[in-house]
């Protein structure tokens, strides 16, 4: 009690200093001069503030600046600027012309890093490895989609691309498998808002008949909500990759939290940023197809060797020496050309003005993206704006309100697996061979190919697989200093906001198509509307106190609310009569419905200690309760606990100072949980209705689990950051171990118990890794700086144990065409083909086919520049791992493989049927290339006068080469989307492409 | 600007936004408790939508199993071997995989319709209703269980007669099919007990509830009976226990009349919402056909120009189709639209069946079985048998004939080829195909061990 009043007399005693100042004092202390880089140019916008005083600042475009410090004593002040070490600067009286020379901060060691929900620490003492990515480097190779840009930037993420189809569908992986059953996707934070990542079903596996509605392992490839970020607006990715360092977060943590800051304005002259991308998109990889020659010689290609049966085209059957006169007329189709050979045009044009005074900032975008893919009639646009602003109602209290809307539409196409009439494109042309012509005619009408099920190229013309989303997403965050003094300060931090969509999906299949007329009801239309809302508040009391022996120690007590609320309805409309995209007139209508509804509360009790920068201690505790879990009362606690030293800080490294400037060592310790799946725990009826006597309803295939509980995650994690020769060598290190307890199964129950799966928290799985940055600075001049990077990572996993839950395979398409084996001490990833044997329900470990899981992910990252030019690439290696790939399996039942039908042949044969579509994943992509010049200030003002503050001009280039030998189209595939265990599958997909553009950026 | 307003406009600002956090977060706090948003719990459905709900469990898989025993049997392919080999590597080849999506679907929904039903009269014995309403739903129920036990006894190698607790996965006691007959034969007889102290209907009361028209003819508890008679005479004669059969036939609905060859119970199918169609139906003009007749049908059919039972279950001859070795000209065409009804139990059965028992049964009657073959070859547009044509020499060859024709796709053939031990007769395609006997059990309930 005495303290608090003390406290508030604090208050009271700094308010009446404050309310007092302005007029009162008349002696100050004056400084002026710019801000230089270690290049010797000037930099602009580097704020200033005096340290105890009220006093700072923006330095200019021309990096001009100047403070007044209302203090007859003067006071330091410290010059900061993202990307450079902090500058102190002891002011004690007037002068001008003072040169300040920032040094760039290539380990970014003075970049403040997140360790709690309200509070970060300098990377320099972080205890964690936290990944980073800022604006610059997400703008090299501009992405489609923001999860595109995260490859290679950081060690330990993984990227999956699902479909190379406009609009995204990205799975991101950081250190490995963290469950069984989920999706394993990161937790999205966007200036204090969760946001969804959620990928609804559209409903294209309905139309190829992949699946139906509803399905528990839907094959639609839909596309991730992250895509709806506009990556131009993004000043900071911050990735807490794991339990150790998430634990923060609580249940929602194991597979890492993404934590995104969006842009935010700065005092000063208002900035405007105009950039403008045009490129086009083009198919990456061709795999090509059988060139058939007229006869019956199997070695040679000879067509009648290839069908011995015929061929039923335009409902005639075509044998012998038909089919010869038919290679001979048409000769080779190129078909993938025709698919996928479209120059898909891109362009991007984003405008953003920033600006303000000392008080109130503002960050206005506007971004518009159109791109066309490489299949006719694909595209995606993309229509973002932002708002942040922020204001200082006082030094104590200060408010940041940012809102965003994304406006997109995507055509997708119609790809992947498919059944009965096999609607998709490649898929069809799996079965399409070269010499006969499905193109449309003069009159309209399009071939009929029996063998197909349909046209693709009718596919192509005529249906359509339209994506609409309108999404805001509104964030406030509120700070106030509820009272601060020398030695002690407490700050009330609240965020919050909400995450609004609609997505809107709308799939036309008319009635005419080859396709459609052998159904029994032709013509079909998938709508599905689904609206989806997040909201959530983080409410934190940080407490903080330094001692005169530098000892800061910060307490953080925090709450947290999160609701999420999602409602999808699919309705498909069968037996239509006329060309429509509506669902009324139809002669059958079937509809879907998910609502999915999931409310969470919890508190967060963190103290960190930092020992003068020397050493750094934080320890937490996280609760949470969620309507997920069965009892909905009980707080699940995750504790952490994290250290780091400064060893280099230290009197004893002197002597080492010269050659190791920075060496830190840390250990972290901690537990995050992984959610189950929000309607795990239910088991209401289902139904199955009969036409004329109403609703049946009939117990689920799935048993609800009344007594679910989150997965949890126990991760260790130590490691080392270093730097050598003054900033030469960088190098972060770190091992983790993972222990994953009450790991969610879907364990197999008797069928005859009515029941056919249930999760159950019955597993428990060890992923131990290594990851890892090296980072060189070699040259480092006025006119030519040049560093390149490399990120390593590499997971073993492994099931220890199965709960008593019987081993099972899950994934893929059966034994047959390869599937994964969920058992005790292998690994979760483990493939299985026709070779490998199981008895009694036990592996015969010899036999499988291998590991899904990479021996390890490399990614070397150059950047050179030379005056005016940068060069930039950067080329991603998987080495291991394994895909299955079943276009090739399909192709070679088309008999269109392009090595020929003596080699589809013998992989086809009954008895080589071995794991001939299960290849080894390794590859190496050139993930990104630029190459920039930096217009010089001087030729821009001859030009344009002060009017232009910088222009750069460049070309870029994404996803340029795939060097592998893998067959497919891309070993980075998911037939199944964002699933954990048994994605790595391929079957006909959309075809990867990549993107090369010209950009042209300038500031006003 | 002096202190005193300058305090309390930001201790006054920040207390206003602390309050409207507060004031976003109460109304926010709702109960983490709620139930199934997508679906009603078991407690709160009514007694009409459970025994809905049984009756639609009973079309559960029902493709596979039409695809899977007309395969076993020889009688008809599904070749599309495009979408998925398996159709052709388990069901043709015989290759079946235990914990394969060819092989469960029969096995499955039997038992998920069976757990129904249990649960239905577990349901009933808690509803305020007198014996006859709680009888009514005891009969339909063990009818129900009765009829799915057979399906699945009639299919697997092993089988289990109790539900085993989900919580007890290992739990399930496999036994011989015969047993599996022998329990669905004492809960077919348990329900007509229950049904003939049922009362006058099934609607009213309490546990009131109404059939679909998959039992016209058949939804009341006296002749709902007569439903359950004519299963207990199949299972008599599966069980080869042929005086049963007779008095059970005696209280079926058996009629002999050449134009109620489809008098009977169906599952029936529609485009409603929630319902299901039958997807074995194909337009027999599409381009592409997936279900085809075995070339056999054809080739071994007597009358191919009269028997409607042969022209009117399969379409026009088109283009050979091939695959993998196998060659078809003929598609299935037993079902005419895709809400066409797939028979449990018809008039044209029970005539075969009493014909069964009059040849194998222990005082043979051949002329009487000659009488209700005549009635359904009359139906068929055949010549009549005479005491030369059918005698006691060909009496069981003649009657398999008129099965395999009378009773195509209803996965009849491959279970009256293994009563007899005549699988080795049905036609191997390919060199290494294999004729199953038995399908295996899945690994989920013991398969594979034993």
């Amino acid at each position: 009690m005495t303290q608090w009043r003390l406290s508030v007399a604090v208050i009271a005693l700094l308010l009446c200093f404050v309310g007092a100042t302005a007029p009162a004092f008349a002696q100050e202390v004056i400084v002026s001069g710019t801000v230089l880089d270690d290049r010797g140019k000037t930099v602009a916008g580097v704020a200033i503030k005096a340290k105890g005083v009220q006093a700072g600042g923006f330095s200019d475009s021309k990096g001009a600046w100047r403070v007044r410090i209302p203090n007859p004593n003067g006071a330091t002040l410290v010059f900061s600027y993202i990307g450079f070490k902090p500058f102190e600067l002891k002011a004690t009286e007037s002068k001008s012309d003072i040169v300040v020379r920032l040094q760039e901060d290539v380990l970014k060691t003075s970049e403040i890093v997140v360790t709690g929900i309200a509070t970060g620490v300098k990377r320099a003492s972080l205890p964690n490895a936290v990944g980073t990515i800022s604006a610059k480097e997400l703008i090299p190779a501009p992405a489609q989609t923001v999860d595109q840009a995260f490859a290679g930037k950081f060690a330990g993420v993984t990227i999956r691309q699902n479909t190379g189809a406009p609009g995204g569908g990205m799975s991101v992986n950081l250190r490995g498998l963290t469950t069984l059953v989920g999706s394993g996707q990161p937790l999205y934070i966007i200036d204090g808002v969760v946001m969804s990542n959620d990928a609804l079903q559209g409903g294209l596996d309905v139309i190829t008949n992949a699946t139906g509605f509803g399905s528990a392992r839907p094959q639609g490839q839909p596309s991730n909500r992250i895509a709806d970020l506009n990556p131009n607006d993004i000043e900071d990715i911050q990735v807490l990759k794991g339990g150790s360092a998430a634990a923060i977060y609580g249940s929602k943590a194991t597979a890492g939290v993404i934590i995104i800051t969006t842009k935010k304005g700065s005092a000063g002259k208002t900035r405007v940023d105009v950039s403008q991308q045009i490129g086009f998109n083009s198919l990456l990889r061709k795999l090509g197809s059988t060139r058939f020659s007229p006869g019956t010689d199997s070695a040679n290609n000879g067509v009648q060797a290839a069908f011995p049966n015929g061929l039923t085209y335009d409902r005639r059957t075509f044998r012998g020496a038909q089919l010869d006169s038919m290679v001979n007329a048409n000769g080779f189709i190129d078909y993938e050309d025709i698919f996928y050979g479209q120059r898909g045009l891109i362009n991007e044009t984003s405008v953003s003005a920033s600006g303000g005074a000392d008080r109130t900032q503002f960050f206005l975008s506007v971004t518009a993206r159109n791109e066309q893919g490489i299949m006719p009639n694909t595209g995606f646009n993309r229509y973002n704006t932002r708002f942040n602003i922020g204001h200082e109602f006082s030094e104590s209290l200060k408010l940041d309100l940012s809102l965003g809307y994304t406006n997109s539409n995507s055509q997708r196409g119609f790809t992947g697996n498919s059944n009965v009439t096999n609607t998709s494109v490649p898929y069809a042309a799996a079965f399409l061979p070269s010499f006969l012509d499905v193109r449309r005619r003069a009159d309209g009408t399009y071939p009929v190919y029996a063998q197909a099920g349909s046209n693709p190229v009718e596919i192509i013309d005529v249906l359509r697989n339209n994506e609409l989303v309108n999404r805001f997403i509104g964030s406030a965050k509120l700070e106030w200093t509820l009272f601060r003094t020398d030695e002690q300060s407490l700050r009330f931090v609240g965020s919050g906001g909400a995450d609004f969509f609609a997505q809107q999906n709308n799939l036309t299949s008319p009635f005419n198509t080859q396709h459609e007329s052998v159904r029994a009801l032709p013509g079909r239309v998938v709508d599905t509307r689904a609206n989806s809302l997040f909201s959530n508040m983080f409410l934190n009391l940080v407490h903080n106190y330094t001692t005169e022996s530098k000892i800061s120690f910060t307490t953080t007590l925090g709450a947290q609310f999160e609701n999420r609320e999602v409602n999808s309805l699919s309705l498909l409309a069968e037996g239509l009569v006329s060309i429509q995209d509506y669902v009324t007139n139809a002669a059958r209508l079937e509809q879907s419905q998910v609502i999915t509804r999931q409310y969470d509360r919890g508190f967060l009790l963190q103290e960190e200690v930092d020992i003068d920068g020397k050493i750094f201690v934080n320890a937490s505790i996280r609760g949470d309760q969620s309507s997920n879990f069965g009892n909905t009362s009980e707080f699940y606690l995750f504790p952490k606990a994290a250290a780091s030293a400064r060893l280099s800080q230290f009197s004893f490294w002197e002597g080492l100072k010269s050659t190791i400037d920075e060496f830190k060592i840390r250990a972290a310790w901690g537990q995050s949980g992984n959610q189950p799946f929000p309607l795990a725990k239910f088991g209401g009826l289902v139904q199955g209705n009969i036409t004329g006597t109403g609703v049946g309803l009939i117990t689920p295939t799935r048993r609800g689990n009344p007594t679910i509980r989150p997965e949890r995650t126990t991760e260790t994690e130590f490691g080392i950051d270093a730097s050598f020769l003054n900033g030469i060598i960088g190098l972060e290190a770190s091992a983790f171990f993972r222990d994953i307890t009450d790991l969610v199964v879907e364990s197999e129950l008797p069928r005859a118990s009515g029941f056919s799966t249930q999760f159950a928290n019955a597993g428990r799985m060890t992923a131990n890794g290594l990851e890892g940055s090296l980072i060189f600075n070699p040259v480092k001049s006025e006119s030519v700086d040049w560093k390149f990077r490399f990120n390593y990572l590499q997971v073993r996993q492994q099931i220890v144990s199965l709960g008593g839950v019987a081993a099972y395979n899950t994934g893929g398409f059966g034994q047959a065409l390869g599937t994964f084996r969920i058992e005790e001490g292998v690994s979760p990833t483990t493939v299985l083909g026709v070779q490998s044997r199981i008895a009694n329900n036990v592996l015969d470990r010899t036999t499988i086919a291998g590991d899904a899981q990479p021996n390890f992910n490399l990614a070397f990252s150059n950047d050179l520049r030379v005056g005016d030019f940068t060069f930039y690439f950067l080329i991603d290696h998987q080495n291991g791992g394994l895909a299955i790939n079943l276009t090739r399996f399909l192709t070679d039942n088309g008999r269109i493989t392009p090595d020929g039908i003596r080699a589809q042949r013998a992989r086809l044969t009954a008895n080589a049927r071995q794991t001939q579509w299960i290849e080894d994943a390794t590859h190496t992509r050139l993930r990104e290339a630029s190459i920039m010049y930096n217009i010089s200030r001087e030729a821009l003002s001859s030009l344009f006068g002060d009017g232009v503050s910088y222009a750069r001009i460049g070309l870029t280039g994404r996803n340029l080469f795939l060097l592998t030998n893998y067959s497919g189209y891309d070993p980075e595939v998911s037939n199944f989307g964002n699933v954990a265990v048994g994605g790595n599958v391929e079957v006909t997909p959309f075809p990867s492409s990549r993107a090369v553009f010209f950009t042209i950026q300038f500031g006003l | 600007m002096n202190f005193q307003s300058f305090k309390h406009r930001f201790v006054g600002l920040g207390s206003a936004a602390i309050l409207g956090f507060a004031a976003i977060i109460l109304p926010s706090c709702q109960s983490l408790d709620f139930p199934d948003p997508n679906a009603p719990t078991f407690e709160s459905a009514s007694v009409q939508s459970l025994v809905t709900g049984v009756e639609g469990g009973m079309r559960g898989g029902i493709a596979n199993y039409v695809y899977g025993t007309s395969a076993a049997g020889r009688e008809a392919y599904n070749l599309d071997g495009l979408s998925d080999p398996r159709w052709i590597v388990e069901y043709i080849a015989g290759r079946l995989d235990p914990n394969g999506p060819f092989v469960t679907p029969l096995w499955t929904p039997r038992y998920r319709a069976i757990v129904a039903a249990q649960k239905l009269i577990d349901r009933a014995k808690t509803l305020p209703a007198n014996s006859a309403e709680r009888n009514r739903i005891e009969g339909f129920a063990n009818t129900v269980i009765g009829h799915q036990l057979m399906a699945v006894s009639s299919v697997f190698q092993r089988v289990t007669i109790q539900i085993p607790a989900p919580d007890n996965p290992r739990e399930v006691t496999l036994v011989a099919p015969t047993e599996g007959y022998a329990e669905a034969a004492r809960r077919l007889d348990a329900g007509f007990t229950a049904l003939q102290n049922a009362g006058a209907t099934f609607t009213g009361g309490a546990t009131g509830f109404a059939l679909s028209r998959g039992y016209t003819g058949f939804n009341t508890p006296a002749t709902f009976a007569r439903f359950n008679r004519a299963l207990r005479a199949r299972l008599a004669v599966w069980q080869g226990d042929y005086a049963a059969a007779q008095t059970a036939l005696q209280q079926s609905f058996i009629v002999a009349d050449s134009a109620q060859m489809r008098l009977g119970c169906y599952l029936v199918f529609g485009t409603g919402p929630g319902d299901v169609t039958n997807t074995v139906f194909e337009p027999p003009t599409a381009p592409t056909i997936r279900f085809w007749i075995h070339p056999t049908f054809e080739r071994d059919c007597e009358n191919p120009t009269q028997d409607t039972r042969f022209l009117n279950n399969v379409a026009a001859t088109r283009p050979t189709f091939s695959i993998d070795g196998l060659t078809a000209t003929r598609p299935f065409a037993v079902f005419k639209s895709n809400v066409d009804p797939i028979p449990l139990i018809r008039n044209e059965e029970l005539l075969l069946l009493r014909a069964e028992a009059n040849i194998r049964g222990a005082s043979p009657n051949i002329d009487a079985a000659r009488n209700d073959l005549n009635i359904i070859r009359r139906a068929a547009g055949v010549p009549q048998y005479t005491t030369t044509t059918f005698t006691a020499a060909n009496a069981l060859d003649r009657l398999l004939y008129e099965r395999r024709y009378s009773l195509f796709g209803e996965g009849q053939r491959w279970i009256d080829m293994r009563r007899f031990n005549r699988l080795g007769q049905l036609p191997i395609d390919r060199m290494g195909d294999v004729i199953p006997q038995f399908y295996p059990v899945p690994l989920t309930d013991g398969g594979g061990t034993n």
